[in-house]
């Protein structure tokens, strides 16, 4: 059954709703290459003396 | 003795007890909240560890200020504030498997770096330029490789934890104050990692510098995550159905 009544669909500022994600997924990547980063040094992939 | 690496560490060492302060207050005030006290005791953690850096360079080699600042600074102040996060999201009993684990683990790490040899002349023999504390001081093997294993699971559960956290947040588009203070102590938690990284790489100060700007961020986005404000609240916008 369809309704005609608006729902509340809660959104953050302009800004926010653009930058959230971007940010997210820059902290994502760069978890990911600092683990890669420290398991490299941990097993001796990288080596800086 | 330079401003990078004396009065910078110093500089960290302040806010991180003034953080800590922060959320130990808080604990005490509510008399509740495992991931309030453990964020705290990382923050003391963090601090110990800076003002252990800024004593070397204000006043040069000394033993026992290198070990303090080993295991606080190097071993244990991520994992403990990753802990305070796993308390937050983590079921009860995995919390507490994995809180024993840790204090097992810190008793342990405090043992090797308690009884190991130490050459501080090691500090300016390696691409490190030994103006800054380093590892690269301890002779017997095996201590330093306890290092990444706290480094890891703190990174993962804080860092990865407070990533989380924003994007159910944002996913729901609930508390905005929230989303941003996580994405700001992710960012924090992430800048002495890559300070360290890149002092690994023979960057000077690049330690110093990414602890004091993760002191700075972690702070602001506990700040931020704990303190409601009305006009960056996530506002209701009415969206027909059809």
């Amino acid at each position: 059954m369809r309704s005609d009544r608006p729902s509340a669909k809660r959104k953050y500022p302009v800004f926010y709703e653009r930058l959230v994600p971007v940010m997210i997924g820059v902290l994502f990547v760069l978890i990911v290459a600092m683990l890669v980063f420290a398991v490299a040094v941990g097993i001796g992939v990288l080596n800086f003396g | 003795m330079t401003f990078i690496n004396t009065y910078l560490p110093f500089i960290s060492s302040i806010v991180s007890f003034a953080f800590a302060y922060f959320v130990l207050a808080r604990y005490f005030k509510k008399g509740r909240g495992n991931h309030l006290l453990l964020w705290g005791i990382g923050m003391i953690f963090y601090g110990i560890g800076g003002f252990c850096e800024g004593f070397y360079g204000a006043f040069g080699w000394n033993p026992l200020v290198f070990r303090l600042w080993y295991l606080f600074g190097a071993i244990l102040v991520a994992a403990w504030l990753g802990q305070g996060t796993v308390f937050l999201l983590a079921k009860k009993n995995w919390a507490r498997t994995l809180m024993i684990l840790l204090l097992i683990g810190s008793l342990y790490g405090a043992y090797r770096v308690f009884t190991a040899e130490l050459d501080p002349g090691l500090l300016t023999s390696s691409l490190h330029t030994g103006s800054e504390l380093s590892g690269h001081a301890i002779v017997t093997p095996g201590v330093r490789g306890l290092t990444p294993i706290f480094n890891i699971y703190g990174t993962l559960t804080l860092v990865g934890g407070a990533i989380y956290s924003a994007w159910i947040f944002f996913r729901k588009r609930v508390l905005l104050h929230r989303t941003i203070g996580n994405i700001l102590i992710a960012t924090g938690a992430l800048a002495p990692a890559f300070g360290g990284a890149f002092s690994r790489m023979g960057v000077p100060a690049a330690l110093y510098i990414g602890e004091l700007v993760g002191a700075v961020l972690m702070f602001i986005g506990f700040w931020r995550a704990t303190t409601p404000i009305g006009e960056l609240a996530a506002v209701a916008q009415p969206v027909p159905v059809d």
